[in-house]
């Protein structure tokens, strides 16, 4: 055994692994990362960093071609681990074992390489379908120039965020068009994945449905969602540590069934994240969602026309906070750190329902009512989808917003894709 | 015109064993090996993770491809990349092992400040030579934290020389036998701690390197290239943290123990600290930071600059 | 030769050719690359005179000058990336003359100024004597014109991006 084929096995003992997150591959995610996490694999940041692509769902042919995309720009040695939708818990420990070894495999990676050679590595280039560009050198697209903010005539290009990022809600694209880091426009776009799965909703939907479902199922579930999108929005602040903390609390809670004991750690939490005058600082007035809000305190996510309301007179999701008080569909009014408060408060107001057996009414999912059943107060007007809502305010907010900014306001509104439906084109701006 | 007395000419460095310059390296990289363990266990790793963590990185890296982007300027990035560890080797040159530094130049100071900001050039032409929109969005964002973190860094430094009266590291080092500087000029550590993280790109100060845009800089690094980039990131973060020592700290005085060893305690002391405020603060971004910089951290400096010149006089 | 003129010539033949190469290379990030290249031997060639400071200060100064510089040069080139091969010389008859005359004159003043010859040793500390040799007694006003200097950069600047890019509705950080 030669001294590089030592090193590659000494390195695959922690690889280095890049998710890629499909719309109803969220519980799938949700288990590899608590995999990962258990197994002290650092997640990777980009393509080149990552030797391990796990692909949580079943991704739709736009998603599957960019994931494809990703696979051919990770160098080797390189292994890939497709995690469908529907596959069982006790199958996710077995796939990332399967890639681990496939990654310690030196004639397995040299005939990769040697495949990959052999298609005379034009593996580049292949998403340059957004226009706006001259031909350059290399087929590469160049900047072309648009008006400033401040009236002068810079250089504008596109620049694609998503739909494999990290810490990036699963299907998500947005195409954005850049002058230096500063988002002029922004589009955004779902490519959607195979299933109907809705991991947050499940317990209303089942509900719905008439199946029993205890609420403290459902307060679980509440939590959880909302500490995945803490984890999410403080990792994008560029907080890892609270952000992991964040997410071990979200899997002790869904898959180790953590009692009562886990309300304090919870409460740590919050406090400190609240207690942090720094994250305050850097966050505040990103995002505002703007002073027109519906007649309940909450945007008509850009749909000025929509239904005049959709509550169903259920019990609100939580005390009210800085953002405006929670509603039943759209994001909350308010800044970045006003939905992070947010997210806070109806994370310790469901884990009070921890432990109560009663069986679970009402439509009130963590983002909103999931629509399991049309809204009693006016059925004739179908229910607006939080979703859909979200993704309409997103590029007003975006444009405007430096790059930094523009992540951390989409990690702060943090659609759940799962509930879209499967178009490839949602909003446009 | 005064008259200057006629003395031993500059440019003889004092005599420096020979082995020191391997001392020197050997324990810069124990002290990077060891911010990496630190960083991965206050991250929740576990033992041994946290200490082979790293060797297995290194080793992924050695057997791992080069990443080929479109049209890369790759003269700029192997540049880019081979500075940066280069650049954090020479500014440790003149930093007291104990009590000598391998090179004791007289404008220690200077020569600390000049090979650090070559670390602007690193990133910047890291992030430009790959090619890929978010390297260079890291690149540029590196440039505006330098421009943010680089003037109160230079008044820190500055009012550490002027409190020895000397620009020679040593001699600063060994003015503080009575009092640290530290405790006397409290501003300038803090400020000197602040853009030290800054310098580093560490902790709340990696926007440039950040998870928000792929990596940054070292998105499209792989293989050698993200090993040495990756190596000279931590050998700077403890750069860094050693330079604390004698410019503030009071070098190796202590009791009992023998110089050497007090440098090597009140580094990884300094060093400990850094890592622990990765964990302890979220990012700070440049767009917020630079008002907080020039307004608040700049006038300060000047402040703790002018106190120390009128105690000194 | 001894070793000191090795590394003068070395020093020399490298900051010119790296001064040559800012004019052949074909991208603003190279170009600037090699004038820092160019400046920083003349600084280690300062350093070789003894003149320890001045050498330094060069280098120090210069790595962030050309790093502005760098960043101006490809903001105000169009072309974005340096893909595009572009030529650094344009005019080049009128170039050369003005070229050619300047190096006259300063390699003429080179050979013709009368150097002076040193008179006693080095001093210990030519830091110092430095100083005290550009400012003389006028140290205290060179300070407080140094601070003053420093405070209206920051105030021009302050009030310069007031309008700027940090200047977004709803953003507290930009308000004045």
């Amino acid at each position: 055994m030669g001294l590089s084929e030592r090193l590659l096995r000494y390195a695959a003992g922690r690889p280095r692994p890049l998710l890629a997150g499909v719309p109803h591959g969220t519980r799938v995610r949700l288990l590899a990362e608590a995999e990962l996490t258990r197994r002290g694999w650092p997640a990777a940041r980009s393509p080149a960093e990552a030797d391990l692509l796990v692909v949580c769902g079943s991704p739709g042919a736009a998603l599957a071609e960019a994931v494809e995309v990703v696979w051919a720009d990770m160098p080797a040695p390189r292994a890939r681990a497709d995690l469908p939708g529907d596959l069982p818990p006790e199958r996710v420990t077995a796939a990332l074992d399967g890639a681990a070894r496939h990654l310690a495999d030196g004639r397995a990676q040299r005939l990769d390489v040697a495949r990959r050679t052999g298609r005379s590595g034009g593996d580049h280039g292949q998403d340059e379908d957004h226009g706006s560009g001259m031909g350059g050198p290399g087929g590469l697209e160049m900047a072309g120039r648009g008006p400033d903010r401040d009236g002068l005539a810079l250089d504008r290009l596109c620049l694609p965020l998503g739909p494999v990022l990290p810490d990036w809600p699963a299907g998500l694209l947005v195409e954005t068009v850049a002058q230096g880091d500063v988002v002029q426009e922004a589009r955004v776009e779902v490519l959607g994945g195979a299933g109907e799965e809705r991991f947050w909703d499940e317990p209303w939907l089942e509900a719905a449905r008439g199946r029993s479902v205890t609420r403290d199922e459902a307060a679980r579930r509440t939590a959880a969602a909302h500490l995945d999108s803490l984890g999410r929005l403080l990792a994008v602040a560029g907080w890892d540590a609270e952000a992991s903390r964040a997410r071990r609390l979200r899997d002790r809670l869904l898959w180790e069934r953590a009692g009562g004991e886990i309300a304090g750690d919870v409460t740590r939490f919050t406090r400190r994240v609240r207690r942090s005058r720094t994250l305050r600082w850097m966050l505040r007035g990103l995002g505002t969602i703007g002073p027109a809000p519906g007649r309940d305190g909450r945007v008509r996510g850009g749909a000025p026309d929509g239904p005049g309301t959709t509550g169903d007179g259920s019990a609100p999701r939580g005390p009210g906070t800085a953002g405006g008080a929670p509603g039943p569909a759209g994001p909350d009014r308010g800044d970045v750190p006003g939905r992070l408060e947010g997210w806070l408060a109806r994370t310790e107001a469901a884990l009070r329902g921890l432990g109560d057996g009663t069986r679970l009414t009402g439509d009130e999912g963590p983002r909103g009512p999931v629509g399991g059943r049309p809204p009693a107060a006016s059925p004739a007007a179908p229910p607006v989808s939080p979703v859909l809502s979200v993704l309409s305010v997103m590029p007003g907010l975006l444009a405007g917003a430096e790059l930094a900014a523009a992540r951390l306001i989409i990690a702060s509104l943090d659609p759940d894709l799962d509930q879209a439906p499967s178009s490839r084109e949602a909003a446009r701006a | 015109m005064p008259e200057t007395p006629p003395m031993t000419p500059p440019m003889t460095p004092p005599m420096t064993p020979p082995w020191t310059p391997f001392a020197l390296f050997g324990a810069l990289a124990v002290l990077a090996w060891g911010a990496a363990a630190l960083d991965a266990a206050l991250a929740g790793g576990r033992w041994p993770g946290i200490v082979t963590g790293p060797l297995r990185g290194a080793a992924r890296e050695l057997v791992r491809q080069r990443r080929r982007t479109v049209m890369p300027d790759v003269p700029l990035v192997r540049a880019g990349v081979c500075a940066l560890p280069a650049a954090a080797v020479l500014a440790a040159v003149v930093l007291p092992l104990g009590e000598r530094p391998v090179a004791d130049l007289s404008v220690g100071v200077v020569w600390f400040n000049a090979m650090e900001v070559c670390v602007w050039w690193a990133l910047w032409l890291t992030g430009w030579g790959v090619n890929s929109l978010h390297p260079l969005i890291g690149g540029y964002r590196f440039v505006a934290q330098g421009l943010a973190y680089e003037l109160p860094h230079m008044f820190a430094l500055i009012t550490a020389a002027l409190g020895a009266g000397s620009l020679r590291v040593s001699e600063i080092a060994a003015a503080q036998r009575g009092l640290w500087f530290a405790v006397w000029m409290p501003v300038a550590f803090a400020v000197y701690l602040v853009s030290a993280v800054a310098m580093a790109f560490w902790g709340p100060m990696d926007r440039p390197v950040g998870s928000d845009i792929a990596g940054g800089v070292r998105a499209e690094l792989s293989g050698p290239d993200r090993l040495v980039f990756e190596a000279g990131r931590y050998l700077l973060l403890a750069v860094a943290a050693a330079a604390a020592v004698p410019l503030f700290l009071g070098g190796g005085v202590g009791p009992a123990l023998p110089p050497w060893l007090w440098t090597a305690l009140k580094t990884v002391a300094v060093l400990a600290v850094l890592v622990w405020a990765r964990h302890r603060l979220p990012g700070v971004r440049m767009d917020r930071f630079t008002r907080v910089s020039w307004l608040v951290l700049i006038p300060v400096s000047l402040l703790q600059l002018l106190v120390v010149g009128v105690v000194v006089l | 030769m001894t070793a000191q003129q090795v590394a003068f010539w070395a020093l020399a033949v490298v900051s010119v050719a790296a001064g040559v190469a800012v004019f052949t290379v074909d991208s603003m990030a190279r170009a600037t690359l090699a004038l820092l290249v160019s400046l920083v031997c003349v600084g280690l060639i300062l350093l070789l005179t003894g003149l320890t400071y001045l050498g330094v200060l060069v280098i120090l100064m210069m790595v962030m000058e050309m790093m502005v510089m760098a960043v101006f040069m490809v903001m105000y080139m169009m072309n974005p990336g340096g893909l595009m091969p572009m030529k650094m010389v344009h005019n080049n008859g009128g170039a050369m003359a003005v070229a050619a005359g300047v190096f006259v004159l300063l390699a003429g003043g080179a050979f013709l100024v009368p150097w002076p010859v040193r008179r006693g040793g080095l001093p210990a500390d030519p830091t110092r004597a430095l100083g005290v040799a550009v400012m003389g007694p006028k140290m205290l006003v060179m300070m407080v014109v140094g601070v003053a200097i420093l405070a209206t950069m920051v105030a021009t600047v302050v009030l310069a991006v007031h309008r700027g890019r940090g200047d977004r509705p709803g953003d507290p950080e930009a308000e004045p």
